[in-house]
């Protein structure tokens, strides 16, 4: 690269303009990063991944992977939707080891509201079971990823997936079956276009309850 | 509906100030051809730095040789550093797919290389494309005549 090209090349990078991108509101619009862009547009549809960790500073959190989608661009926040929850895969690794029995639970379910998911769980057992067992493990959690879809909200589902209580009802019902080792919800992806589902802007929620934002301003 | 409402302790929301960021992710493709360090935003749109074995070495054998990846993500870092990006995200990558699914020579000392360079960095993960069944290897049933 000549002397030129390279100070051209740096003044287009100075010329971009930076987003704060900002998780939905079911992660109660976390800061997820800022990102380069040259205009609003080509903000769009840009998906960042994140651990949940950066989120909560919880450590035990460090594996679990989310990544979003903008959405809208307002000025320089960008705010995202959900698109993919994934645990990494040396912690899955990690879980499945000889003598045990790894049991998948792959199901597409449709929330309350109307957001369709592509749910994939997993049960890892203490010992090798018969294949009978294995059904009957992942009957259950067919179950559970039914009754919690048509139950709660896609917000609701996936707070409850990322902290870990499907996970935790898993485990508590097949547990009749065979004990387990570890039962987690490996993976989820968002079927629906993260564009239809219906974005909760702080803007918006903060025109319910006008009041209270002079003095939140005075306390930061 | 009226659970969203309820939640009030959104409505002490303030819009964060504008910034930029100072984290970029750092994708490590290792080969065992070629190593290939490219830099990018957080949202791997952005490519920040760029910078392979095959332009360091002369040689193409030497193009994914421990030493060729280091003096690469050396100079990808230095790149990096230039722009304002502080701490990386390591993402190591094998060709994975049909390919060898464990990173070639030249992972290991990149990583090294760009922590010696200056830059932070924050957690590495191996991002493998691994297919959950397999396609059929190139070749052909009665594999690769040469």
């Amino acid at each position: 690269m000549s002397r030129r090209a390279a100070r051209e090349a740096r003044s287009r990078w100075e010329a971009k303009r930076w987003f704060v991108l900002l998780a939905p509101s079911a992660f109660g619009f976390a800061e997820l990063g800022a990102a380069p862009a040259n205009d609003e547009k080509s903000m769009l549809g840009r998906t960042i991944e994140i651990s949940f960790y950066d989120i909560t500073k919880d450590i035990s959190q460090l594996p679990i992977k989310l990544k979003f989608q903008v959405v809208k661009v307002e000025g320089h926040v960008a705010y995202t939707q959900l698109k993919q929850m994934e645990l990494t895969r040396d912690y899955i690794r990690s879980l499945v080891r000889r003598g045990t029995s790894r049991i998948d639970a792959i199901k597409d379910v449709e929330t309350k509201d109307g957001v369709r998911l592509r749910v994939m769980c997993m049960a890892v057992t203490q010992n090798r079971v018969k294949t009978s067992q294995k059904r009957a493990i992942r009957k259950i959690m067919f179950e559970i990823i039914d009754e919690k879809a048509a139950e709660l909200t896609f917000d609701e589902f996936i707070q409850e997936a990322v902290l870990g209580r499907i996970a935790a009802e898993i485990e508590m019902r097949a547990r009749k079956i065979y004990p387990l080792r570890k039962a987690e919800v490996r993976k989820i992806k968002v079927l629906t276009s993260t564009f239809e589902i219906p974005l909760k802007t702080p803007a918006l929620l903060q025109a319910h309850s006008e009041e209270a934002r002079p003095k939140a301003t005075s306390e930061a | 509906m009226s659970q969203e409402e309820g939640r009030g302790g959104e409505a002490q929301f303030r819009l964060p100030s504008p910034k930029r960021s100072e984290v970029g992710i750092a994708w490590i493709y290792a080969s065992y051809n070629n190593t290939v360090i490219h830099i990018t935003d957080l949202t791997g749109s952005e490519t920040i730095a760029r910078v392979s074995g095959g332009m360091i070495a002369k040689a193409d054998r030497d193009k994914p040789s421990p030493w060729a990846a280091m003096q690469a993500a050396m100079r990808a870092a230095k790149i990096a550093l230039d722009k304002g990006i502080r701490v990386v995200h390591v993402k190591v990558k094998a060709p994975g797919g049909y390919g060898p699914k464990t990173p070639g020579p030249g992972a290991g000392p990149a990583i090294r290389a760009l922590v010696r360079a200056g830059l932070i960095v924050d957690r590495v993960e191996d991002v493998t494309p691994l297919p959950t069944d397999t396609i059929r290897k190139p070749g052909g049933r009665r594999g690769r005549r040469v």
